[in-house]
């Protein structure tokens, strides 16, 4: 691995979580840092969340603590990680529980908070077992901030009103939102939501400044990120990466190709497919993917072969996306339901006449129109898959006959 | 200060059996599956009628009003709708 690693420098992933002592012991206690200070550093870092929604982590802190929201703070570690390709947060929660919970107490500390929950994916067993293990070691008076609270299986659990819902009445499925979150969610309090990852960047900030963060990145956005590579390389998992790394560079890291990959889908299963062509040199930090029409989201990167088929990977995510619906709002539920059923059609080499038109249409009627962002994230990946994979597409709907399955090893790059 | 009027929706409420549809036909169509699609931008000022016996014929209270102009009626249960 690197030598560059923060959130992963330490002791060796082998599956053992870092204990407190160890974990003391390489980084000091975290400091005590006056709130506007902390604020003020991490709107200097210009880190944005690493979620999956990319919102600028000190504006967030300081909304809460500017807000007109009434009562004591609350914050939530969104551990949920429901990304199924996407292992980032499992990992490091899994190896570096304390730096999690110290940006969890940090945040807390900050914002004046006096509740922490630790929103872990009930299915990321490990994870589940390190933090709970972390909260033990702490003494009684961080103990008694903390609180972990398994998260429910699904894809829309770690979306941020889901969340809220679920800590306050066990129901994972996203609000209507009338009120901001940073004024009123947990118990009708002033509440965080960050992503694990982000509070865990936050906790080496407040030990080594904003300047320090920003000595690592090339791009416009600076800083290390965890990202997840999967597909056809020599090592898939986790790695942190300076941002802005080029993605040719990332799969060097990763060992190297051990086939040939004609797309990459970056972000999540809400993310955006480029043709591998256009995407190798790109730098993978958020401002110059959105220049390039992609996002940087969740941080998953996944190749695709070019002996595997681009239309039945996408159909096959967005029969997952809409089996993921809370089936709440009328377009996600059915306009999901009906993208999956048309993709999968021609997947399945018995297209519809409609079929490929309708799927442009619908990615267009869902967007924006659910509660939550859900149905635009869907949208987003079977847009992009139809552009990227536009021949594949047609192939299938008007020939029966797919174009990976006649491609030889090395024909598409 | 005046913010020119817009309709906005409660997805989760929204039953989609399109009355709003039949209140303001000039306003509002329904998509594939029967559920409402609204203007993007503010409503215009001729259509302004039409958009308040939207808000006040929804019966699941999901339309509301954002603006000015806000229907009163006594039914409107969410002032300032989402956000
Ligand atoms: C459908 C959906 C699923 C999401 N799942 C997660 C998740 O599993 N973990 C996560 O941290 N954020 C998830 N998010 C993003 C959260 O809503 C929220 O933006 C994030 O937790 C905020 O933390 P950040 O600003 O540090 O990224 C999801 C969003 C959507 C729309
Ligand atoms: S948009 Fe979809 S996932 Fe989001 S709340 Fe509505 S039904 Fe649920
Ligand atoms: S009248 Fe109200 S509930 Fe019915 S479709 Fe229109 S917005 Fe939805």
């Amino acid at each position: 691995m690197s030598p560059t690693e923060r959130l992963l420098a330490g002791p060796p992933l082998d599956g053992r979580a870092e204990p407190l002592a160890s974990h003391r012991a390489r980084l000091g206690e975290l400091p005590t840092v006056p709130a506007a200070e902390m604020i003020a550093a991490l709107e200097a870092t210009g880190m944005l969340g690493r979620g999956g929604a990319g919102f600028p982590v000190g504006r967030k802190w300081r909304a809460i603590a500017e807000g007109s929201g009434r009562g004591t703070p609350v914050v939530v570690a969104n551990g949920a990680e429901g990304e199924p390709e996407s292992a980032k947060d499992r990992v490091l929660m899994a190896h570096r529980p304390h730096l999690v919970v110290d940006g969890a107490l940090l945040a807390a500390r900050t914002l004046g908070a006096d509740r922490v929950e630790l929103y872990v994916g009930r299915e990321h067993s490990a994870a589940v077992q390190a933090v709970r293990a972390a909260v033990d070691e702490r003494p009684a008076a961080d103990r008694a901030l903390l609180h972990v609270v398994e998260a429910p299986l699904g894809y829309v659990a770690g979306e941020s009103t889901a969340v809220v819902h679920y800590v306050n009445a066990k129901d994972a499925r996203p609000l209507a939102t009338p009120p901001r979150m940073s004024e009123r969610g947990v118990r009708n309090r002033p509440t965080l939501v960050q992503n694990v990852e982000s509070l865990a960047q936050a906790a080496l900030i407040a030990r080594n400044g904003p300047d320090w963060f920003r000595e690592r990145g090339r791009g416009a956005n600076r800083g290390t990120a965890l990202v997840t590579i999967a597909g056809p390389v020599r090592h898939e998992g986790v790695a942190e990466i300076d941002l802005g790394t080029p993605l040719a560079e990332l799969v060097e890291l990763a060992g190297g190709l051990t086939g040939t990959p004609q797309a990459v889908l970056i972000g999540g299963y809400f993310g955006t497919w480029a043709r591998i062509e256009d995407a190798w040199d790109l730098p993978l930090e958020p401002e110059s993917l959105k220049a390039a029409g992609l996002t940087f989201g969740c941080g998953l990167v996944r190749l695709l072969d070019a002996r595997s088929c681009g239309v039945d990977y996408s159909a096959r995510i967005m029969d997952f996306l809409a089996a993921g619906s809370a089936m709440q709002c009328g377009p996600c539920k059915y306009g999901l339901a009906d993208l999956a059923g048309a993709s999968g059609r021609v997947a399945a080499f018995g297209a519809k006449a409609t079929d490929l038109i309708d799927i442009d249409r619908w990615t267009g009627l869902v967007t924006g129109r659910g509660a939550c962002r859900h149905p635009d994230g869907a949208a987003q990946q079977m847009g992009t898959a139809m552009a990227v994979f536009a021949d594949d597409f047609a192939s299938h709907a008007a020939r029966g006959r797919c174009l990976a399955e006649g491609i030889s090893m090395g024909g598409r790059r | 200060m005046s913010r020119e009027p817009r309709l906005t929706i409660d997805w989760i409420a929204c039953n989609g059996y399109g009355v709003c549809e039949a209140a303001a036909p000039d306003l509002i169509v329904l998509d594939d599956w029967g559920y409402p699609i609204l203007p993007d931008g503010p409503i215009p000022p001729d259509l302004v009628p039409q958009a308040r016996r939207a808000v006040n014929d929804c019966p699941m209270l999901a339309l509301a009003w954002e603006g000015d102009g806000a229907p009163g009626g006594g039914r409107l249960g969410r002032l300032g709708g989402r956000r």
